[in-house]
């Protein structure tokens, strides 16, 4: 547990400027929205809900090239010369790439109250626990696909298969669209308003965190059967 | 093959498959090899012989194509045991943080804990002389110096087994003997040290057996002094006898030496008395690392070397 622990913060450490960039950014649109607003409570939630999906965006972003990036920079080397199973290498960086989205996410949440005042803190725990699970099903299928393809091509692929759900629902086949549940929690979680308490979907994040389990055991058994010190190209 | 063995190669083959699975070019052809516990073992061979290739796979970063491994008693690629190995790769390429950092984040890595970590990463930071640049970051280093941060992550565990490759290749000649020194210590300490190096005078002086690898297979496995014996000929050191009678001797320590097939041995010493000279010493001849090692890689032809495609280099 600790060497996660270690790689994960190391991966925070590594993104430490973009997640500055982040926070300015979230900094500069509360802002923004706190003086521009002009008491427009609706405009000002839809660009607050936008602001918060992001952070599964930024998943996908980071988890893509993490272990490619690490590849062609030979430092894995070191890293699996030491006492660190593949599978735990793989806990790491899904944990580094939920630590950094987390940060963000706690950056939303507090921007939420600057914005409202009166917004209720249940909500808004339920709602940022749904986004931290679809942000953590999200890396963890990105993380999958990266273990051996390169990043394009696996961040082409997570996006097609968290989508499908979308696809799937629209052609009837609704249980299948349950399956891979990231889209059902994004969208639970920005359907909330500031006068309605927020259910927790807790059937929909039992079956998310459920998922995240195999796929982290998937992603270290195809990975546990790949060379690392290959060319990645 | 002794259950004392630090490292040993069964009968492994890799193989690189080309761009969708074609043309495989093999880098380790049936490669067998043991290294004994607390021996300096040499690994030689030509550029793209396969040391790299064997090396990775014995620290589990590749899997072979057939045969299989023992390291530490365990098979190649068993997390646990790499806490008990110190890893050097051929070009060091560490966390960009402060050297003392990132030797702190890799004895981590490997379960070391609280004061023993810092502790030995204080020892392995002096010891490799980085006690002025312990807040650089290691992007920030010479290549030299990173040479040396990579040697203290690859020691700051107290491996028994430390597998080396290229270790001193970016390091100044005062920097090569402290390496050697250090080799020498661990040996003495009763650790094993598995070496890939191309410097061949600093092999033939701390290893105690080497092997030479040619096209992924060991072209010669034995003792150093052994293998740098000549079976063929022998040299015969003399004083007093006229330099006359032996034009092809060389003046050394005001005694003559001359090189003469094992044939010829016994008709030279009776020439030398003939000479009225006396016989000093008769020895195999010795030849160097460097001549061998030559001789085995033209022995086999120009394509000795095999290229990997895609291959981390």
């Amino acid at each position: 547990m600790r060497r996660v622990w270690l790689l994960a913060t190391n991966v925070v450490r590594e993104q430490r400027w973009f997640l500055l960039v982040m926070f300015a950014y979230i900094t500069g649109i509360t802002g923004m929205m706190l003086f521009a607003g002009d008491g427009r409570e609706d405009d000002v939630l839809a660009v607050f809900k936008q602001v918060a999906a992001y952070g599964t965006f930024f998943s996908v972003v980071i988890a893509a090239s993490l272990i490619q990036t690490d590849r062609k920079s030979r430092q894995i080397i070191a890293v699996l010369s030491k006492a660190v199973t593949r599978r735990e290498y793989i806990a790491g960086m899904i944990g580094g790439v939920n630590l950094s989205t987390a940060s963000y996410q706690a950056a939303v949440f507090a921007s939420l109250f600057v914005l409202f005042r009166h917004a209720p803190i249940q909500t808004a725990v339920v709602m940022m626990l749904h986004l931290l699970v679809a942000s953590l099903l999200v890396s963890v299928v990105t993380i999958l696909f990266t273990t051996f393809l390169h990043p394009l091509l696996a961040t082409g692929a997570a996006g097609m298969v968290l989508a499908a759900p979308i696809a799937l629902e629209k052609m009837g086949w609704t249980w299948w669209a349950r399956a891979m549940p990231a889209v059902a929690l994004i969208k639970h979680a920005l359907s909330f308003t500031l006068e309605q308490p927020l259910a927790v979907e807790s059937g929909v994040l039992t079956l998310a965190l459920a998922e995240c389990v195999a796929l982290w055991l998937l992603a270290g058994w195809i990975f546990e059967r790949r060379d690392v010190t290959l060319a990645v190209e | 093959m002794g259950n004392d063995a630090a490292l040993r190669f069964d009968g492994v083959t890799k193989e690189y498959r080309g761009f969708l699975g074609r043309t495989p070019v093999p880098a380790l052809d049936k490669f067998s090899l043991t290294v004994e516990r607390g021996e300096i073992f040499g690994f030689l061979g030509p550029n793209g012989a396969g040391k790299t290739t064997a090396i990775h796979i014995a620290m589990g970063f590749m899997k072979p194509t057939r045969g299989a491994g023992q390291m530490l008693e365990k098979g190649f690629g068993h997390a646990a045991t790499r806490a008990r190995v110190g890893f050097l790769a051929e070009n060091v390429a560490l966390v960009h943080r402060p050297a003392e950092s990132a030797v702190r984040y890799y004895g981590a890595l490997n379960g070391l804990r609280g004061v023993t970590l810092t502790k030995r990463t204080r020892e392995m930071l002096e010891l490799l002389e980085l006690e002025d640049v312990v807040r650089r970051n290691v992007a920030k280093l010479s290549r030299g110096m990173l040479q040396r941060a990579g040697l203290a992550q690859a020691l700051v565990n107290d491996p028994e087994l430390l597998v080396l490759d290229e270790p001193t290749s970016a390091l100044d000649p005062l920097g090569r003997v402290a390496v050697r020194e250090l080799l020498l210590r661990a040996k003495a300490a009763g650790k094993t040290v598995f070496l890939s190096s191309h410097m061949l005078s600093e092999i033939e002086l701390i290893c105690d057996r080497i092997a030479i690898l040619v096209r992924g297979r060991v072209a010669r496995v034995g003792k150093t002094n052994e293998l740098l014996e000549s079976r063929d000929e022998a040299e015969v050191v003399f004083s007093g006898a006229s330099g006359a009678a032996f034009p092809e001797a060389v003046l050394e320590n005001e005694m003559l030496r001359v090189t003469v097939p094992k044939s010829a041995q016994r008709a030279t010493i009776e020439k030398v008395w003939a000479a009225g000279g006396e016989v000093v010493k008769v020895n195999p001849a010795r030849r160097s690392l460097e001549g061998l090692f030559v001789s085995l890689a033209n022995q086999a032809g120009p394509g000795a070397t095999v290229q990997k495609p895609g291959a981390a280099r």
